[in-house]
């Protein structure tokens, strides 16, 4: 396999690298633990957990107790109790106890769809369903993979339970809920069909291509379903002197949501996206869940007023670089620290070269409020009252609790953060009997952390779904510190890119392979798969990839220079043409030789 | 210093805070005020109370607890009404059909665009956001006011505002469905048919739904977003709004909508309407036009700036307009080039900016002019608006101060990415010539060529 | 294509047509402008006769010797030298959209060579429309690319480009840029930065090989031999090189601007920097590096979200407030008479009316190195010039007259001869 060395010199590089690693080695260890049939058989479905610090619930904490599972549930808890004789004892000594986290929304277990030809649409107002974005009647439950990898992610971070949706435009399917362990994915069901999912998302090219369109085909969507869901009935009762109700699955799916029947869980992240959402749903009358939610801060009284359930997004910006690099140092090495150092009083002296005007300070101070803003938005909805939940769409797995710990810092309680993780979630989907807090009966989803889970140190040792054992030693992190002086990369594998322009964007895919120590890059759009296009230039520097793509355009030539900063599964860059203008250009590892660590 | 700021910026937050919550009472002393409609009133007071207009007199006593307005040595007239812009929207075509009536660009207002503030910095204090020209029909329309500061697009929203909807003829139609997806119409007869068979096919529609309706049939039938708005413009309901250039086209479309018994017509841009002034006289089709653009493609090659002035010479209610986010900032000064272009009075030049667009988009009852009981719209100059050396100094929408030259934030975004680098310096695209030049780059990332490139250009605001 | 084709023979015919027409013609001969106020712009503002004669200014004061020229009662007019526009499209450009009536980007990124004044269209129905706002000279110049080419000051009267050509050229460059191209563009600040820094080195490449050759050139010369190949880009950069030329570096972000002031001063080029939409955040360094300005349009949207709405209305004014010369143009090409009002809003937002009116007439003559024969009312100047009823600036003053060399032009153009067929159409409705 063609490889390329990365020198590991880069700061944030190297920041990148290490949180890289830390997820194979987890998912490695577990893979083993899990299906390697070479192993004993499982001697018992029964577990003691000894002297743990037990969370029943949020804001109930109690010490010195003991839980015990047997075949999947909780069969007890509380203090001295007996280590039933087949029991396998965890040592859970000065442990805490959760219940299993549940994840109120997200695409857990979904994969990203294939690189599909794009079929030619013959008439762009007219396309087949799919490729218009409408699959209502799609199931996330016959989609879920419970070996796809972001499973293995979730349940490492303490999740026990996903409520997963389609992958989709405007309306991706009915979700279902999954519990998250391992084995067929029919056994892995909670509930089938949870509820619709919604967003404003259009497709290139066909109607519906904007946001207008996209409304105005949920408004149309709407009426028809409840006039189909009428039509239907009417004809079981009396067919007498009525056509036949030929309505499309798409249609009928929604009928439904038209009777309040099934809610609409609506992904709506920013303030145009929230108030365009409870706008149609108080036109339409509907149930909707927000989620993802990042910008609600300035409706919450619209939120609170409509009792509007929500899930707010564990996805927040990044802090400014600056404070990053101080959190840093502690951990770096000192030649590391000192390069820094040299780094920062160049920055600095550059600075105080051209030191900050006033717009740049008001800039910066708008900048920084609004940094805030989107790290408060939990706490400002837990002081105005509102329960809410977390939802998991943009948010890598391993940045879960570090962005919940940034809420914290900003004002979120730990009782309403371990709520939106619990008990939250669990009602939202039903589930409340038999999940969300520690009690005798109930389903035994733990999750067993070092210390408290909330430390900032804190390490995730064992997850239980289903009263199955996961354990997570914590050498993966040294693991991760011994192989990061062998980081060997490789590029090499079917990408798929997509250009965003204004309104428009276009989307194909990119081979790169090696020959004779040069790559090869061929690069081909997606409605015309068979014509490849070879770049020339090509060069790597790191985790930078640069090549041309020369094209002649009517006879008249272009040039484009694409600039990208690969990562190992998705990259993002520009590619300039020219004078004309330069557009960002991002993409992801559809097939491809793993990425050798 | 930097305590400073942080305190200027604080002082905006709460600046905006108030805004949303003052109750738009207001008095505006001793201005030389405009009308109008009925000329103009030297050491005027104008009284507002709940964003309304209540007095306008001399003298007027100063109430308990109002925000006095000191407007010595100001002019203040209507706040400027723009009567085709595409600010303040997320999306501006649905390239997709030669008909998409269904859609509504008032479903994705923008109430974070700093092209609203610049606007009001400007006098404008409404603007008609419409959908672009990509289609015959295109989509609905939405008079919003410039109601700066909220993030709620709900709040935009001229509340009252009668529904409006984007018609196109010529050019860009013919461009994006013949030309690029080889879908009729290719021409302007077949541009024609686009209407008649829409305006049929609702007659039809209609009729089912209203046997439906009297039990004659015992289903519903299929509910069609796209032919109910066209059978709410058969029905009045709606005013068409349609971009159109050559005057055979215009002749044209009164012709289908003579036929179609609809009468509710603003023709856009209109650059040959002066050829057939007398025929849009006579139907009662009105004009909102610009002051001086033409030549920026072949039907408008035949222009001549003297446009609104024949147009009004000749009884057409005649607006000017910006299609613009620059032009919508000066909209007083394109409408002074008529009394170079034409020779117009004081009061028509004004006319064009405040009482003819508000009766093209239907809202001269409540704005358009200073008149007691009118919405307290304003926009204040210290010079008179139709010279070039005014400049705004405040401008006021429902009785609440939303730009003022005096209190003037260095930075007014509502919005901020926090991921955002400071200072992102945006190139004027007007000098990169996007016709020719961005064709090939989209005709190449795109590969359907032609119609993708051209769904591209007209995504833009670059439509007119 | 065939329609293509359709189009262009139909506006060849529209061209054709509209030429037969009864058109007025320019008169020619000695005028005396009687009794009218002179804004003379470098000798203030005065009452006094002007005589027309030759194409000349032949005499300003009372009681000229007349003989033999056509007097034009100018009582209660001013009078003005014709306005200057640094930078247009006119005579480039017909129709926006179509490409094939376009001439002012040649394909190429280092093409200084490639003259404007080649391809001016004399007959083009935009100049007759400029005319009639008092510009009577803009530079015709072109665009895109690194070195899009050599621009030429053009008067606006003539049927030749030779007979228009006003004796001033500028070769052009585009300084690599770190502004995004708009909201789209969203390279990383680092890529921006890489792909102006490639660009730069390429700059300094070819910069130093215009250097070389110029030494080569000059060798050649002095030895009376022939250079053993052609290169006409590098010809074309030869007078700029040498220092008998001005480079105009078209720049407008802040940070360029200052990369630029230190790569004219390193490069010892005599430059005038053109656009500088964001000249006035860099006012001092500009006046302190004696860099001459041309910017606009005025009438511009500010190139940052965060700017204040004003931005590029007060620009021309806080750069000459700091001392920095500075001329307008409007970057335009069908609305080139929109220079007047460009000039307006300058003057209103901080520049004055004084300061603006010399924006467009001296300063560019001197910074095009014509001002000797242009840009103010003095005796031995071209009579470039143009009596209004009123101040240019306003919307509402009327143009009665305009000369162009000494030629009365008359202020007919095709929207004008629009207005006087259609202004009462006949047959009306019947």
């Amino acid at each position: 396999m063609s490889d390329i060395r990365i020198l590991n010199d880069n700061h944030s590089f190297s920041r990148w690298i290490r949180s890289l690693l830390l997820m194979p080695a987890v998912f490695l260890s577990l893979a083993m633990a899990g299906q390697n049939s070479d192993e004993p058989a499982e001697l018992s479905r029964v577990f003691f957990l000894k002297n743990c610090t037990v969370v029943r619930q949020p804001g109930v904490t109690l010490s010195g107790q003991s839980v015990i599972i047997r075949n999947g549930l909780i069969e007890d808890v509380g203090p001295n109790l007996k280590i039933p004789f087949n029991a396998q004892v965890v040592d859970t000594d000065s442990m805490f106890v959760y219940a299993g986290f549940i994840d109120a929304f997200s695409n857990t277990g979904i994969a990203k769809p294939e690189q599909k030809e794009r079929p030619k649409v013959q008439d762009p107002d007219n396309p087949p369903m799919d490729v218009a974005g409408i699959t209502p009647q799609i199931m996330a439950a016959d989609l879920y993979k419970p070996n796809d990898k972001s499973v293995g992610e979730m349940r490492a971070a303490g999740f026990t339970m996903s409520h997963v949706a389609p992958r989709g435009l405007m309306l991706p399917g009915r979700s279902a809920l999954m519990s998250l362990g391992e084995g067929e994915a029919d056994r892995m069901v909670v509930r089938k069909s949870v509820a619709q999912t919604g967003q404003f998302a259009s497709t290139r090219g066909v109607y519906p291509s904007t946001v207008i369109a996209v409304i105005a085909k949920f408004r149309e969507l709407f009426r028809n379903a409840a006039n189909a869901g009428a039509h239907e009935e009417l004809y079981k009762t009396n067919p007498a002197g009525i056509n036949r109700p030929e309505y499309s699955k798409e249609v009928l799916a929604l009928y439904p949501l038209t009777k309040k029947q099934e809610s609409m869980y609506f992904i709506a992240p920013k303030v145009k996206d929230l108030h365009r959402a409870l706008a149609l749903r108080d036109e339409l009358g509907f149930n909707m869940i927000l989620a993802e939610v990042k910008q609600g801060w300035t409706l919450m009284d619209r939120i609170q007023k409509t009792n509007t359930p929500v899930l707010l997004s564990v996805e927040l910006p990044d802090e400014d670089k600056k404070a990053d690099k101080k959190d840093k140092k502690e951990e770096a090495k000192p030649e590391e620290v000192k390069k820094e150092e040299k780094e920062e009083k160049k920055e600095k002296e550059a600075e105080s070269k051209d030191a900050k005007s006033p717009e740049q300070e008001s800039f910066d101070t708008k900048k920084a409020q609004a940094l805030k803003e989107y790290v408060s938005q939990a706490a400002e909805f837990e002081k105005k009252g509102i329960a809410f939940g977390f939802s998991f769409l943009d948010v890598k797995p391993g940045d879960i609790k570090k962005n919940i710990r940034r809420m914290m810092d900003h004002g979120l309680s730990e009782k309403a953060a371990l709520s939106a993780l619990t008990t939250y979630p669990a009602a939202l989907l039903g589930v409340a009997s038999s999940a969300g807090t520690i009690e005798k009966g109930k389903l035994a989803n733990l999750v067993i952390t070092d210390k408290s889970y909330f430390d900032e140190k804190s390490v995730v040792r064992y997850v239980f779904v289903d009263g199955r054992k996961y354990e997570y030693n914590d050498k993966a992190k040294k693991k991760s510190e011994d192989t990061k002086q062998d980081n060997v990369k490789s590029i090499a594998g079917k990408w798929s890119y997509e250009v965003e322009v204004p309104g428009q964007s276009s989307a194909g895919t990119m081979r790169v392979s090696k020959e004779a120590g040069n790559y090869k890059i061929l690069v081909a759009n997606e409605n015309e798969p068979s014509k490849e296009r070879e770049a020339t230039d090509v060069s790597v520097e790191g985790n930078k990839l640069s090549f041309r793509l020369e094209v002649d355009m009517n006879n008249f030539p272009l040039k484009l220079d694409f600039n990208l900063t690969m990562d190992t599964k998705n990259f993002s860059g520009s590619v300039s043409v020219g004078q004309f203008g330069s557009f960002p250009v991002k993409g992801e590892l559809i097939d491809g030789p793993d990425m050798k660590l | 210093m930097k305590i400073k700021i942080f305190a200027f910026a604080l002082g905006l937050f709460l600046c905006i805070n108030v805004i949303s919550a003052q109750t738009g009472d207001l008095l505006i002393k001793n201005a030389t005020v405009l009308t109008v409609t009925k000329g103009t009133r030297e050491n005027t007071d104008i009284w507002v109370q709940n964003g309304k207009i209540s007095r306008i007199d001399r003298n007027i006593p100063a109430p308990k607890g109002v925000r006095v307005i000191d407007a010595t040595g100001m002019y203040v007239m209507p706040g400027i009404i723009d009567a085709h812009s595409h600010i303040a929207i997320d999306a501006v075509n649905e390239a997709t059909a030669p008909n998409t009536a269904e859609v509504n660009v008032g479903d994705a207002l923008d109430p974070l665009d700093v092209s609203i503030y610049r606007a009001l910095a400007g006098g404008t204090t409404i603007s008609h956001a419409m959908h672009g020209s990509a289609n015959a029909i295109g989509g609905q329309c939405q008079t919003i006011k410039h109601r700066y500061g909220t993030t709620d697009p709900a709040q935009l929203r001229m509340e009252g505002a009668p529904r409006t909807i984007k018609f196109a003829l010529g050019e860009n139609p013919m461009r994006v469905h013949g030309e690029g997806n080889k879908i009729s119409p290719n021409t302007r007869m077949g541009v024609e048919q686009i209407f008649r068979k829409a305006f049929s096919a609702a007659q039809l529609y209609m009729k089912a739904w209203d046997d439906y309706k009297k039990g004659l049939t015992k289903v519903a039938p299929a509910y069609n977003l796209r032919m109910e708005t066209i059978a709410d413009i058969l029905k009045g309901n709606i005013i068409i709004h349609c971009h159109s250039y050559r005057a055979d086209e215009i002749l044209m479309l009164m012709n289908v909508l003579r036929d179609y018994g609809i009468n509710k017509i603003c023709f856009q841009h209109v650059n040959e309407g002066f050829k057939v002034a007398p025929e849009l006289a006579k139907f009662g089709a009105t004009a909102s036009v610009f002051a001086d653009w033409w030549a920026y493609k072949f039907e408008v090659y035949y222009s001549t700036a003297y446009n609104a002035a024949i147009l009004t010479r000749n009884g057409v209610v005649t607006s000017i307009n910006s299609d613009s986010g620059e032009l919508i900032r000066h909209l007083y000064h394109e409408a002074a080039k008529t009394q170079r272009y034409g020779d117009l009075t004081d009061d028509e030049a004004l006319a064009l900016i405040t009482i003819n667009p508000a009766i093209q988009l239907g809202i001269d009852k409540r704005v358009g002019s200073i008149e007691v009981g009118k919405d307290a719209d304003f926009a204040i100059f210290n010079n008179h608006p139709l010279s070039i050396y005014a400049v705004p100094q405040m401008t006021i929408v429902d009785g609440i101060v939303r730009f003022d030259i005096k209190n003037d934030p260095e930075d007014i975004r509502v919005d901020i990415d926090p991921k955002e680098k400071y200072a992102t310096y945006y190139e004027d695209l007007r000098n990169h010539e996007y016709y020719g030049c961005m064709s090939g780059v989209m005709e190449l990332f795109m590969e359907e060529s032609y119609a993708s490139y051209l769904r591209y250009i007209y995504s833009k605001n670059h439509t007119h | 294509m065939l329609k293509n084709i359709f189009i262009l023979i139909i506006l060849l015919m529209g061209t054709i047509t509209s030429y037969t027409q009864q058109v007025k013609k320019s008169e020619g001969g000695n005028f005396l402008l009687k009794g009218g106020t002179l804004y003379t712009i470098t000798r203030g503002v005065m009452q006094a006769d002007l005589l027309i004669k030759d194409g000349k200014i032949a005499d300003i004061g009372t009681n000229l010797n007349a003989a033999g020229a056509k007097v034009i009662d100018c009582t209660g007019k001013r009078i003005y030298p014709g306005f200057i526009d640094s930078g247009t499209r006119l005579g480039l450009a017909e129709i926006g959209s179509i490409s094939l009536t376009n001439d002012y980007s040649e394909l190429g990124d280092f093409i200084p060579h490639m003259k404007a004044l080649t391809a001016v269209n004399p007959n083009s129905v935009s100049i007759p429309v400029t005319r009639v706002n008092g510009v009577t000279t803009v530079l015709a110049k072109p665009e895109g690319g690194r070195f899009p080419g050599t621009g030429a000051l053009i008067d606006l009267h003539g049927y030749t480009p030779d007979q228009m050509y006003a004796g001033a050229e500028a070769v052009l460059l585009n300084y690599p840029s770190t502004g995004k191209r708009g909201r789209w563009d969203r390279r990383s600040d680092e890529d921006v930065k890489k792909d102006a820094e490639k660009a730069a080195k390429k700059l300094d490449d070819i910069w130093d090989k215009a250097v070389l050759y110029a030494k080569m050139d000059s060798t050649a010369r002095a030895d009376k031999k022939n250079m053993d190949s052609y290169n006409p880009q590098m010809d074309a950069l030869l007078p700029v090189v040498r220092g008998q030329a001005k480079l105009f570096v078209e720049v407008n972000v802040k940070s360029d601007i200052e990369s630029a002031i230190e790569w004219v001063k390193k490069r010892n080029i005599k430059a005038v920097f053109t656009g500088m939409a964001e000249g006035w955040r860099v006012a001092d360094k500009l006046a302190a590096a004696g860099i001459e300005v041309i910017t606009g349009p005025v009438l511009s949207i500010p190139g940052r979200e965060n700017d204040k709405y004003d931005a590029a209305y007060t620009n021309a004014a806080k750069m000459h407030k700091a001392g920095v010369k500075v001329a307008l143009r409007t970057n335009d090409a069908e609305n080139v008479r929109n220079l007047p009002f460009n000039a307006g809003f300058a003057a209103t937002y901080g520049m004055g009316v004084e300061e603006a009116l010399k924006a467009i007439t001296i300063v560019p003559a001197q910074i095009f190195g014509v001002a000797d024969k242009y840009g103010s009312l003095e005796k031995g100047k071209v009579a470039n010039l143009f009596i209004a009823d009123g101040d240019p600036f306003e919307m509402k003053t009327r143009i009665s007259h305009l000369f162009i060399r000494g030629w009365n032009v008359p202020l007919e153009s095709r929207h004008t001869l629009l207005y006087d067929e259609f202004l009462e159409r006949s047959p009306g409705l019947k």
